[in-house]
């Protein structure tokens, strides 16, 4: 009768197909679109976006009403604030584009608002996202404020009231979030679906009195199928 | 009690052990107890007690089964299952990936050759390199210069990660602004073409006679950088 190899151990067969097992994820990551983690997908968004320097987390929020495991991420260093998206696909986690508002020029308040839809069309449910960062300690207090067009055209700064204001969201300063010294927001909302909509951040002080008034020009849409 | 006889009760005691597990420990004791048999018959014993003398010195069958049972702990064979399922899923997962691994080869092969994706005369060649985070602008080719005279030329470039597996930044080219030496800022038009690692821009740009450089220049979220282009090195 034929004698049988000796088989390896146990262990040591477990211990080989583990170290093969790791060997294949690590070759995996650096080809795939995909990410083993919410956190890798938002790094490769990023390194498709073009911000090159380490960020930290400063919020996370499901965004059940895109896809079921969807998280959003507000990322911020010293010259920028991003938002960013996680979705969690058959084959790993999928980071979206990055978007991202450039805090190295000097301004009162930093916005940038972003609009997610599913399907691509109107008829599917849309969600807005506001974000930013507060940099003048006068401020108490923002506002984020949707108007009609007529009322759109005023320089950064100036603060003039609309006459036709669509919706207003009050943020006090309660509701910001603080991430190394600086103060940062984070509001979802619902969008209008009149495309005459304009979009501006306000600032209050303390006593009420409008500080800073800017139109959000760092605006994005996105869709998913 | 025949060895075939002792195997079967040891190897019923094996609860923990694979199918091929099994039959490696059966086939180890029919071997051990072939050669102890061929030593009794080499001293003298017939085949018969050769074969009864081997089998009792194995000792209790069922004994023995439960000791050797207990050398096999179910947590390595399970960890091996896991690490086998894992490669299976990462094996299946990557065939709907094989793009990722095209693309990283295109990043190889645009270092290697800059001019693969383009058709310019030689005598336009330039050689100037953007290092922009861990993304890189290699400007390549200057078409239509003419020294001393106003002209339109297009600035070839590519851009890819420093990384072949890394990504390069999707709009990079309209961050990018370029001016000449007198620092007027020049209209651009142009076009190109990306993947996810690999992209090439041609851009138009209007230039004078007084001109001898044109400076690109990338200022975004704290970040500074500017590439200088001799127009004096064109085709050098």
């Amino acid at each position: 009768m034929s004698k049988m190899k000796p088989m390896p151990s146990r262990r040591r067969r477990a211990l080989r197909n583990c170290l093969i097992a790791l060997l294949a994820i690590a070759l995996y990551s650096s080809v795939s679109f995909y990410a083993l983690t919410p956190l890798n997908a938002v790094e490769y968004a990023k390194d498709r976006s073009g911000l090159y320097d380490p960020t930290e987390v400063v919020s996370v929020q499901w965004v059940p009403e895109m896809h079921r495991v969807h998280r959003l991420y507000l990322v911020e260093n010293e010259h920028t604030v991003a938002l960013s998206s996680a979705i969690l696909r058959v084959l790993g986690w999928e980071g979206s584009f990055v978007w991202a508002v450039d805090c190295s020029k000097e301004s009162p308040i930093h916005c940038g608002c972003v609009t997610m839809s599913h399907g691509g069309n109107n008829d599917g449910e849309r969600v807005l996202f506001y974000y930013g960062r507060v940099n003048d300690p006068k401020i108490a207090r923002i506002e984020l404020l949707e108007v009609h067009l007529q009322d759109s055209g005023i320089p950064p700064g100036e603060t003039t009231e609309f006459e036709n204001i669509v919706s207003t969201i009050e943020l006090p300063c309660e509701e910001w979030i603080t991430k190394n010294g600086r103060a940062y927001f984070l509001e979802k909302s619902f969008p209008s679906d009149d495309v005459t909509i304009r979009r501006y951040v306000r600032g209050y002080d303390g006593e009420g009195n409008i500080v800073h008034q800017e139109y959000i020009s760092n605006y994005a849409g996105v869709s998913w199928g | 009690m025949d060895r075939r006889e002792y195997c079967r009760q040891l190897t019923q005691e094996l609860r923990h052990l694979t199918a091929k597990e099994v039959a490696a420990v059966r086939q180890e004791f029919m071997d051990h107890m072939e050669d102890h048999a061929e030593m009794l018959r080499e001293a003298g014993y017939d085949e018969a007690e050769a074969d009864v003398r081997a089998v009792e010195a194995m000792g209790d069958p069922v004994e023995t089964g439960r000791e050797i049972d207990k050398q096999y702990p179910a947590i390595w064979l399970w960890l091996s299952r896991i690490a086998v399922a894992v490669i299976v899923i990462v094996c299946i997962s990557a065939l709907f990936s094989l793009f990722g691994a095209y693309t990283a080869f295109d990043s190889l092969a645009i270092r290697m050759n800059p001019y693969r994706n383009v058709d310019i005369p030689k005598d336009s060649y330039i050689d100037y390199r953007m290092e922009i985070g861990d993304d890189i602008v290699h400007f390549i080719g200057l078409e239509g210069y003419v020294p001393g005279e106003d002209c339109e030329v297009s600035l070839h470039f590519n851009m890819y990660d420093k990384s072949i597996f890394g990504s390069v930044h999707q709009n990079l080219e309209t961050m990018l602004t370029f001016r000449t030496d007198s620092g007027d800022r020049i209209s651009l038009s142009g076009g190109g073409s990306s993947n996810e690692k690999v992209a090439h821009y041609r851009k138009n740009l209007q230039i004078t006679s007084d001109d001898t450089y044109i400076t690109a220049i990338y200022d975004h979220y704290g970040r500074y950088v500017a590439c200088t282009i001799d127009l004096q090195e064109v085709g050098k």
